[in-house]
């Protein structure tokens, strides 16, 4: 089955994505098959992956505005326990698909697809995006697909070796590719025993030279480092997802050359603070801080009025538990109610004012522009 | 015209000139769309004094700046015409003053905080929330129930650095050595990396009951060697049942201070058993920050600060470490494959000081980047080759981008799968984590 659910005949360069949600694994604890493979480490079924991958897909069908590479394709590969549906609007029009599975084959012909298209245009924009398990020695990371563990003796057959990949993409034509991977990077004595192989890397060295006069570049934002563990909140997005919209929403967008665009240098900083910031306000141990080796800055998408995460705290914080905070600004007002923790808005670029209220007579206010990457208000309030 | 005056206030320990971080400056109109945008160097000090003076229009303006921790600082405010106005940018106090370079780096561990609400969270591997805390479900391991693991306390932090006065890691024997350290005994460990000999047992400078700070000082007049950045400087951290294994940059010459700079070694009580618990930063107020932001991954801030010094970093290149520093940044922000002169002095690097790994594995990414015909190839397989008989780089990206490089070239070239393997069975023991290279050596369980 062919797993595009999008295309657009576009005329020169243009964007083309694949995305990858794995939440259903039939060999693990609690999938759909019978044979289990005996070695799962703790990995058990997911709820987030499918609605990550579906969230990722339709923000960048619906919003993605890349006034010079418009979308022209996108594969959606999905396992989850539910029905394999995704829908979207295309146009004006709601548009419903059936998805692919995200089992090792159909993944191996998106990706060669994926990497044929890439290799039309070095203008191309190639993007990629997986949520799912993911397991890792050093600096090797194997992806884990719905089948992974269905052959006793060959278990990373339901796995692709992702560094090798992207290695490996260097050849493509397309000289801009960024790759989001949302999953975690736990140690996994299936890799110390076999030597680091970690999967098939799909695409395969050729020894081809570069002809095109660019270096191809492509970060990599990871969930989280080697070592540690992404989390999500059960059947949403996860957090590092949530993170990545937020960013391409505006977050990581920058006015320095006219227009606000999203680029990926400025994405870094963006979603560094936000999963931070969910990661505190969840109460997690692990400060997921997603590192490149490679930060080169690609244009991505235009935004006409980038939307910003604000955080408003009294100082000292225990005053929030007795403050009504409030922000105001063009043609915007709102208001909470005391909590203990701090007030967490999505406003537009501009300029605010935010208040604390505590008692009669006694108010705090400060007026802030708020502009990408975040803004953090803090309202001192007499003890 | 109007005067503001910048600062981010911070208290870094123990320096003449503070660190300076850019900070872009844009003036804004009410909506807050940008009317111009400037970038300016700006001082990281506690002391009100210390401050970047610079003369602008009146208006209104937005000032924002990421540092080296990833911490992202911002502003805004409104100045009139003739007016001096101080803008001052606070980030996360230090728990200490003396970690505060560790701070500055984001170094130190934030305590493990308790789960205030309860959302149902799912670790896409393994974990739990057990009362009110977030718990990490440990996979299974065949070798952990084989070998079972002593159950040891952590050495204290305090008492844990030995100097390896006497070592025998060099060259390319200095993978297979390493790799194949098996014991599970931290002394036995250390003396075989050794030469057989006793390490020196470093005195913490400065520690409480969770981290200890040790300072380290090596250059010529220190050592009494006639070149001392020749012979390889290790530091091996005790573990329970294993090592951490340091290899310092030094001798680091401070080239605007004319003084070799301290390095500050950080040991920290770890948060789980498998975790990393050293740090290594370089106290030095111009280049120690190109390091810290290389940690975080913000290669854009390093390449910004490294062209802004590239004449005390390239043209006599007077401290090879931070200059490698630089190039990591250079090349992995790069876009187009044409000659650029920049290109030289990565050539510089790795010809001019062969003791410093780094140089050729990046001349070797670079060619093999480049990849416009077979000489680039050729000179990429080389440089790779040559990069893996030096030995261990200084800095964990080098480690990756070797491994890289090596599988790349032995696709073409036989011999390379060997250094391949080898260099591979380091990479899954480093921490990556870390700017400099920070190693897990012997052991019961991998890393």
């Amino acid at each position: 089955m062919n797993s595009q659910v999008f295309r657009k005949r576009i005329n020169g360069p243009a964007t083309h994505a694949i995305v990858i949600g794995v939440g259903h694994y039939a060999h693990l604890p609690g999938g759909k098959s019978k044979k289990k493979f005996l070695n799962a480490g703790g990995m058990t079924q997911l709820r987030s992956p499918p609605q990550s991958a579906k969230a990722i897909a339709r923000w960048l069908i619906e919003e993605y505005k890349h006034p010079q590479k418009p979308l022209a394709s996108l594969s959606l590969l999905i396992s989850g326990s539910g029905k394999p549906g995704f829908t979207f609007n295309n146009g004006a029009k709601e548009t419903s698909v059936e998805t692919s599975q995200a089992i090792y084959r159909e993944v191996e012909t998106s990706i060669r697809d994926w990497h044929a298209l890439g290799n039309q245009n070095s203008e191309h924009l190639l993007l990629f995006f997986f949520c799912g398990h993911g397991i890792a020695k050093g600096p090797e990371l194997a992806l884990l697909l719905s089948d992974f563990g269905a052959v006793d003796n060959a278990p990373l057959d339901g796995a692709f070796d992702f560094r090798r990949l992207r290695q490996n993409m260097d050849e493509c034509a397309a000289r801009e590719q960024c790759y989001f991977v949302d999953a975690c990077r736990v140690g996994s004595e299936l890799l110390i025993s076999n030597d680091g192989y970690s999967g098939n890397p799909i695409i395969q060295r050729q020894g081809l030279t570069n002809t095109t006069g660019r270096f191809r570049q492509a970060p990599v934002f990871y969930s989280t480092l080697a070592g540690a563990e992404a989390y999500a909140e059960a059947n949403n997005p996860s957090l590092y997802t949530l993170a990545l919209l937020e960013a391409l929403s505006g977050a990581g967008a920058g006015d320095e050359d006219g227009p606000w665009r999203v680029r990926t240098n400025l994405m870094h900083d963006a979603i560094g603070f936000l999963v931070k910031d969910a990661s505190q306000r969840l109460g997690l141990s692990q400060l997921q801080i997603p590192p490149s080796d490679d930060l080169s800055s690609i244009d991505l998408n235009v935004i006409s009025t980038p939307q910003v995460p604000v955080i408003v705290s009294c100082q000292p914080v225990d005053a929030n538990e007795k403050a009504t905070l409030r922000c105001e600004g063009p043609g915007y007002q709102s208001s909470r109610k005391p909590n203990k923790d701090p007030w967490r808005l999505r406003l537009a670029t501009n300029t605010y004012a935010f208040h604390a209220e505590l008692a009669e007579n006694q108010s705090v206010s400060r007026e802030l522009l708020v502009r990408p990457a975040f803004r953090r208000v803090s309202l001192e309030v007499k003890s | 015209m109007s005067t503001l005056r910048l600062r981010i206030d911070q208290y870094i320990d123990d320096l003449r000139d503070p660190p300076e971080v850019y900070a872009t400056i844009y003036a804004v109109d009410e909506t807050g769309a940008r009317k111009n945008t400037r970038q300016e160097l700006i001082p990281v000090s506690n002391r009100p004094e210390t401050v970047k003076t610079i003369e602008v229009a009146a208006g209104h303006y937005y000032v924002e700046t990421v540092l080296p921790s990833g911490e992202f600082l911002s502003d805004d405010f409104s100045i009139k015409l003739g007016e001096t106005r101080d803008i001052v940018l606070r980030p996360t106090e230090s728990p200490h003053e003396w970690l505060s370079w560790q701070q500055f780096a984001g170094n130190v561990q934030t305590p493990e905080p308790s789960v205030k609400r309860g959302p149902e969270l799912e670790a896409l591997r393994g974990a739990t929330v057990v009362d009110g805390r977030f718990r990490r479900s440990r996979p299974r391991r065949t070798t952990e129930k084989t070998l079972h693991l002593p159950v040891s306390k952590e050495p204290e932090v305090e008492n844990t650095v030995r100097w390896l006065t006497t070592t025998n890691i060099t060259g390319p024997m200095s993978w297979r050595l390493l790799a194949e350290r098996n014991s599970t005994n931290p002394r036995k460990l250390i003396a075989e990396l050794n030469s057989g000999n006793s390490p020196k047992q470093l005195p913490a400078s400065v520690f409480d009951s969770q981290h200890a700070v040790y300072r380290i000082l090596i250059g010529h007049d220190a050592a009494g060697a006639d070149d001392p950045g020749r012979e390889p400087v290790y530091l091996a951290v005790e573990r329970r049942s294993s090592i951490e294994l340091l290899r310092l940059p030094v001798p680091w010459f401070m080239v605007r201070d004319g003084h070799w700079a301290e390095i500050e070694v950080a040991v920290q009580d770890p948060q789980e058993p498998t975790s990393f618990c050293s740090s290594v930063i370089v106290r030095d107020n111009a280049f120690g920050v190109l390091v810290g932001y290389l940690s975080s991954g913000s290669l854009p801030a390093v390449r910004q600060l490294a062209e802004t010094a590239k004449e005390l970093l390239y043209y006599k290149i007077e401290n090879p470490f931070a200059a490698v520093a630089g190039a990591y940044s250079l090349i992995g922000t790069a876009q187009q494959t044409a000659d650029e002169s920049w290109h030289e002095w990565v050539s510089n690097l790795m010809h001019k000081f062969p003791h410093v790994p780094d140089g050729a594995i990046q001349w070797g990414q670079l060619k093999m980047r480049m990849r416009r015909n077979s000489a680039d190839v050729a000179e990429a397989q080389e440089a790779f080759m040559q990069a893996y008989a030096r030995g261990i780089p200084f800095y964990s990206l080098g480690v990756r981008w070797l491994l890289e490089g090596l599988e790349w070239v032995a696709q073409d070239v036989p011999a390379a799968k060997d250094a391949a393997d080898e260099v591979r069975a380091i990479a899954y023991r480093v921490n990556y984590r870390q700017p400099f290279t920070i190693l897990r050596v012997g052991g019961a369980t991998d890393v």
